[in-house]
């Protein structure tokens, strides 16, 4: 029995939130990403796409395109609080709901067609609830696979619903540019188009022999599976994150010995926080600098037991900074905090001189206030409480 | 400079002093071994700026002087020379000729007036105590303590020696675990009190030195930001921790009501058992007793490997009903370095510290011994 899948792709995501919460700002070209002056653009609104504007985008360029354009900061809890909901009203239809990003998801449908009908229907559904109970638009594509359900959905964007049956799966590949697959990059791309290999179609044609010939035999029975729209990767209900980590460039480059390390407390205490709230500890912290001379240094530190410990994490990430080499003179550009070694908090090491109450306590006045609404305050040389 | 010495004690000084031989290229003299040839006899040194060691030897010496000689190649030669009396040494034009029995060497020297300055305190000891009892103090701590690669924080990476009322205190703690051990010292002035925190490495490579020398007592010094220990012809100076050690006395359960007295030996076992049944994560086993019960049950379980129970007689019978889990590592860390056939865990609640001590009649080498563990909550 073949396998039926959902993929839900939001429509400009951040830019329509950013329409649905302020009304004055629908039909109107809106752009959401870093506003400082290296900031790059997160997400267009359709409206400022048609000027030119896409993601990644330089933001000076943009604004050059678009001058009209709002421009906004992205509000990352919101986008968090809605995607929740897109993720609990997939998950009234499968268990098996893996988002791959804020905006987007895939949900596995296979067998549930006892429970709720013909699955074009289901998919419809979905598509209609959507929009009319969180007033965002989505394009959803369902497929019998994530390959070909995530191409789906990109074929019915915008606001479309497009569904892909099995017997339909070589003409729906066959006009697609090859680089439209996964994993064609732009190098496979330009040394498929030198031997006449430009769209699906064309791959097809190829022979497996040949095709291993070109690319080595593991890429080239990659692509002749992808030109056939094969993919039996399953759906991973939960997918586990391999870190946790938050970075900021600043506007201006950081000097000050305290405004550094009170940067890195409030990165830390943002990564203690998602951490608890996806309900892992964490055994490794990482400390990201950048330098105005642009040279980065990664720094980490393997600690003897899990934690989610904002203060532990904080401490840690503080000294790694402090006891690195050449932080003199040079400005600091960009400071990043991240958590590795993840592992789920089905226990929880107590510390002798940090008081889980403590750890309680901040998550619950984040999740109460936001997670602006603290912040550690710990002089140097004081110790963790 | 010429030096006469007999073998035994050359191969003894080279391979004291070698445990601070630096391996750092940036500067080729810490690989050295320093000869300082006097009347009185010779004096090996080497340093690699954490910590010195120096170490008498009798010799008959022609000419005073220092030399450095390499310390990689004259610590594989000491324990390869061959059985024969006496060993000379012989400078000339920097080299060195070293001959024993039919074998002879000349050696490279590097330069003496390179060598960093190691210094003998020259103030009265700070305190005495046994040699016995300060390689126990060391044994029972350093263990607990932070390896540098756990931490960024220096802090926890050392041993709190703290001297105060006719006693020297060792504490560590890794933040989950605390390991104190108390031994009376002599000659420490009446309200003198000082603290002093040691890298848990430099004093495991202490025990290491010390453990070798034939000496009743140690003399520590608190010099020029340093402690020295002296015991027979062997001084260790150690650098210090310039951190701040947490309060740890603050963290001390003083008022733990359940005392599960158990046979040191089966409980280890037990322990050991368990833990290869405990879950990759953390590690745990769970200590479950009731109320008046004498039995202690030990059980461990893991997603992926199975499960293990198993029962532990109590000495006598617990006072209240408790279900606890620890860390099997940070058990067994503590229980296998006690001498006493007993002993003693203090609780009062799953998430609060647990304290163990020796109990019964308990061994010399166990006196003044606690250790403090955090517990670990399963969800």
């Amino acid at each position: 029995m073949g396998r039926w899948i959902l993929h839900v792709d939001m429509d400009a995501f951040f830019a329509a939130v950013e329409q649905l919460d302020n009304p004055g700002l629908r039909g109107q070209p809106v752009i959401v990403g870093g506003l400082g002056p290296r900031g790059v653009v997160s997400t267009a609104s359709y409206e400022a796409r048609a000027f030119g504007v896409r993601s990644a985008m330089p933001m000076a360029k943009a604004r050059r395109l678009c001058p009209q354009a709002a421009f906004l900061p992205p509000r990352f809890d919101r986008y968090e609080e809605l995607a929740g909901r897109v993720r609990e009203i997939l998950s009234s239809y499968s268990p098996l709901v893996e988002p791959i990003s804020l905006d987007e998801a895939f949900l596995d449908l296979t067998g549930t067609e006892r429970l709720h009908g013909p699955l074009e229907r289901v998919a419809a559904e979905i598509h209609r609830r959507i929009p009319a109970e969180l007033g965002l638009p989505c394009s959803v594509g369902l497929a019998p696979n994530k390959l070909l359900a995530k191409l789906a959905s990109e074929a019915a964007k915008p606001g479309g619903l497009h569904i892909v049956r099995e017997e339909e799966v070589e003409g729906f590949l066959a006009p697609l540019p090859v680089d439209r697959l996964w994993g064609i990059g732009p190098q496979t791309t330009r040394r498929l188009a030198e031997r006449g290999v430009h769209t699906v179609g064309d791959l097809r044609q190829v022979d497996a022999s040949l095709l291993c010939s070109w690319f080595g035999p593991n890429a080239g029975a990659y692509l002749w599976r992808l030109a056939r729209g094969v993919d039996d990767s399953p759906v991973v209900a939960v997918r586990e994150a391999k870190s946790i980590s938050q970075e900021v460039t600043y506007p201006e480059d950081l000097y000050r010995e305290e405004a550094i390390a009170q940067e890195l407390r409030r990165l830390a205490l943002a990564v203690a926080g998602r951490l608890a709230e996806e309900g892992l500890l964490a055994t490794t912290v990482r400390v990201k600098i950048r330098w105005s001379d642009f040279t980065t240094r990664t720094r980490q530190v393997r600690l003897p037991e899990p934690t989610d410990h904002p203060v532990l994490i904080a401490d840690e990430a503080v000294v790694l900074w402090r006891r690195g080499e050449g932080h003199g003179e040079k400005g600091v550009r960009l400071l990043g905090v991240g958590l590795a070694g993840l592992v789920p908090a089905t226990f929880r090491p107590l510390h002798l001189f940090a008081s889980p109450r403590l750890t309680e306590a901040i998550h619950e006045v984040r999740s109460r206030y936001g997670p602006s609404s603290l912040s550690l305050g710990l002089d140097k040389g004081q110790e963790a409480r | 400079m010429e030096i006469v010495c007999q073998r035994e004690d050359l191969v003894f000084g080279v391979r004291t002093v070698s445990h601070a031989l630096g391996g750092r290229t940036s500067m080729p003299i810490l690989g050295g071994i320093r000869f300082h040839a006097t009347a009185n006899g010779i004096e090996l040194g080497a340093t690699d700026l954490e910590r010195a060691i120096q170490c008498r030897a009798a010799a008959q010496v022609q000419g005073e002087g220092v030399m450095v000689l390499p310390g990689q190649v004259l610590s594989q030669l000491v324990t390869r020379l061959p059985e024969a009396d006496p060993v000379h040494l012989q400078e000339a034009d920097g080299r060195v000729r070293l001959s024993c029995g039919q074998a002879s060497f000349e050696l490279l020297t590097l330069p003496a007036d390179e060598f960093p300055e190691v210094t003998r305190p020259a103030t009265a000891p700070l305190c005495r105590l046994s040699l016995p009892a300060l390689l126990q103090c060391i044994a029972q701590t350093a263990f607990a303590a932070l390896r540098a690669s756990e931490t960024t924080r220096l802090a926890l990476t050392g041993v709190d020696l703290v001297l105060r009322d006719g006693a020297v205190k060792f504490a560590a703690t890794n933040g989950y675990r605390l390991a104190i051990k108390r031994v009376p010292v002599d000659g420490l002035p009446e309200g003198h009190e000082a603290a002093f925190l040691v890298d848990a490495a430099i004093l495991t490579d202490l025990h290491r030195v010390l453990s070798g020398v034939t000496a009743d007592a140690v003399s520590i010094y608190a010099e020029g930001g340093q402690l020295h220990f002296e015991a027979g012809p062997v001084l260790f100076s150690s650098r210090l921790i310039q951190e701040q050690f947490p309060d740890f006395e603050r963290v001390i359960p003083r008022d733990n009501e359940i005392g599960l007295h158990l046979p040191r030996e089966p409980f280890l076992e037990t322990l050991r058992r368990m833990e290869i049944t405990s879950a990759e994560e953390s590690g745990a086993v769970t200590l479950k007793a009731t109320a008046q019960g004498t039995i202690l049950e030990v059980s461990s379980a893991s997603k992926d490997k199975g499960e293990g129970h198993e029962f532990v007689e109590l000495v006598k019978p617990a006072a209240k009903t408790i279900e606890i889990a620890f860390k099997a590592e940070y058990l067994i860390d503590a229980v296998r370095r006690m001498e006493s056939g007993q002993v003693v865990l203090w609780l009062s609640a799953p998430e609060r510290a647990g304290l163990l001590e020796p109990s019964g009649e308990i061994a010399p080498g166990d006196e003044g011994f606690i250790y403090v563990c955090m517990p670990v909550r399963l969800l």
